[in-house]
């Protein structure tokens, strides 16, 4: 924080040309930022291609940034999280594999309600976005199942600071659940030739609640510092399920990953010149 | 904070833990079999009688079946004798379509052409063919001496393109009639097919219908949804 700071005194130092009325520091315009990578091990099911449960090795990614907003007096934050996996199962003895992949995007708002310095809760909603395939290698004439869907998702988070010899760490749990959405679903028997080359989609496209898509993904993070940088230590529970056209699919995965946290600030952009020509590096 | 707001993340709070605690206890399973002759013969014993399409249609008690086959299931069997088995309750279906894979074998239904004699016979085709003809993507063709246009398109697996079947039909637009030859095709895309026949139809045709399973019952169905044969939009085959 007092390195940013200290940057901005500078380039406003350097600058002759940003005018009087620069920005003071916004607490909207401050973003926490945090890119991590992981594996970990996933249980995937499709009854549409096949009744048994894959297991395997699943490799993740997650973009999350969080800022503060200056809704209801500046206790909202919004949070964007991007999400990519990939993953390669096998069924229990190990004579196929299935790929799966999955690209997810929640973009949302929380109410902050901070109990103390130290502890925050948080509540709100996200838009949850979803994208992906299921790909069984001897499935022959019917290998893969596309996965889209999309949902309203609540969440919570809970938020807590300590500091051991001085040093800052902070804790979050946060539960995501979708309860309201619409999925892509092939009917029981149907093939995509029916639906995509003959046109016959009545009944693909299904609405989603917690009875039919009860999923949660919970994440629990650790940041801590190393240095001069923030260390993210994460560890994701990802639920995925439904029971939609009499078909089944479940993904349960738990990854552990990690990446570095960013705290950066947004340079509010004059006529697309927010910055000096010196200190501009584009 | 106030007391307001006390109330309303004591309620949030706990619609958000009874939903955790609802999809905690909501998993989404299928039923799984041991890992056991038993297991694995009533495994796809299941598998058919749930998604299989034909058992009313072909007339098969699939549950006499089940009764006639579990007695030589027996605990001990090899692998090899617990496939023998699980194929030979396969061909009850009598269905060309109905294959068990293992790495050394495939237990399969073909008795509906290995009981017959062979119909189609290349070294009898080379002889009007000859070694002259041409080939456009998955298409042999020539025009044969009396001015007949002759097409083989041998497997439907073999794809083919508009702008082969436009180059193909412009060669044989001299010739007085033509022969679709399909002998010997044993299918593959729908798709290729629909692309030739789409040449030869100024309107659009009603060729049948299409259903689903919508259940694992052996009669949920969905409702027959047509199949149009809409005509090309290139070249097509005028003369009759």
């Amino acid at each position: 924080m007092r390195k940013i700071t200290a940057l901005l005194v500078i380039l406003i130092g350097l600058s002759g040309t940003i005018s009087a009325q620069s920005d003071s520091l916004q607490a909207n315009r401050f973003v926490t930022r945090a890119i991590t990578y992981g594996v970990g091990y996933t249980n995937l099911l499709d009854t549409y291609l096949s009744p048994q449960e894959y297991t395997g090795l699943e490799g993740r990614v997650v973009r999350e940034t969080i800022r503060m907003t200056k809704l209801f007096d500046g206790n909202v934050s919004l949070q964007n999280i991007f999400q990519a996996n990939l993953s390669y199962t096998h069924n229990r003895v190990d004579n196929n594999n299935t790929f799966a992949g999955l690209v997810n995007w929640n973009y949302g708002l929380h109410y902050q309600f901070r109990i103390n310095d130290n502890l925050k809760l948080l509540a709100g909603g996200l838009s949850d976005i979803n994208g992906g395939f299921v790909y069984n290698l001897q499935n022959s004439n019917n290998p893969a199942s596309a996965k889209a869907y999309a949902n309203i998702a609540a969440s919570g988070m809970v938020i807590y600071r300590f500091k051991i010899k001085n040093y800052q760490f902070v804790a979050r749990y946060q539960a995501n659940v979708p309860v309201a959405g619409v999925m892509f679903s092939p009917n029981y028997g149907q093939s995509y030739y029916e639906i995509f080359t003959l046109g016959n989609s009545e009944g693909v496209i299904k609405f989603t609640t917690l009875n039919n898509q009860p999923s949660i993904r919970q994440l629990f993070s650790l940041d801590f510092p190393v240095g001069c940088t923030k260390i993210r230590l994460n560890y994701l529970w990802d639920i995925q399920q439904s029971k939609v056209n009499k078909l089944k699919t479940h993904t349960y995965s738990h990854i552990f990953m990690v990446g570095f946290v960013k705290d950066l600030y947004i340079v509010k952009s004059k006529n697309g010149n927010p910055l000096p020509a010196k200190l501009r590096a584009y | 904070m106030r007391f307001k707001e006390h109330i309303k993340y004591y309620i949030s709070w706990s619609i958000a833990i009874c939903s955790l605690l609802f999809i905690m206890t909501s998993c989404v399973e299928e039923a799984t079999y041991s890992d056991t002759p038993e297991g694995n013969f009533e495994e796809l014993w299941s598998i058919i009688d749930e998604q299989y399409c034909f058992l009313d249609y072909k007339n098969i008690d699939w549950d006499a079946i089940h009764t006639k086959y579990k007695k030589r299931i027996s605990a001990d069997m090899t692998n090899d004798g617990l496939f023998q088995v699980l194929g030979d309750m396969l061909a009850e279906l009598k269905d060309g379509h109905v294959n068990l894979y293992s790495a050394n074998d495939v237990a399969r239904y073909w008795k509906w052409y290995e009981d017959y004699p062979m119909n189609f016979s290349d070294s009898i085709q080379k002889n009007y063919l000859g070694t002259d003809y041409r080939i456009s993507s998955g298409i042999k063709y020539k025009v044969l001496d009396d001015n007949i246009g002759y097409i083989y398109y041998g497997s439907f697996s073999s794809g083919i393109g508009d702008g082969n079947l436009d180059e193909v039909l412009s060669n044989l637009a001299i010739c007085d009639g033509l022969i679709i030859d399909v002998r010997n095709n044993g299918g593959g895309t729908i798709t290729n097919a629909t692309k030739l026949a789409e040449r030869f139809t100024n309107e659009k045709v009603l060729t049948g219908y299409i259903r689903h399973k919508t259940g694992i019952g052996h009669t949920d169905f969905s409702e027959p949804y047509p199949i149009y044969l809409e005509p090309s939009n290139s070249i097509r085959w005028q003369k009759r």
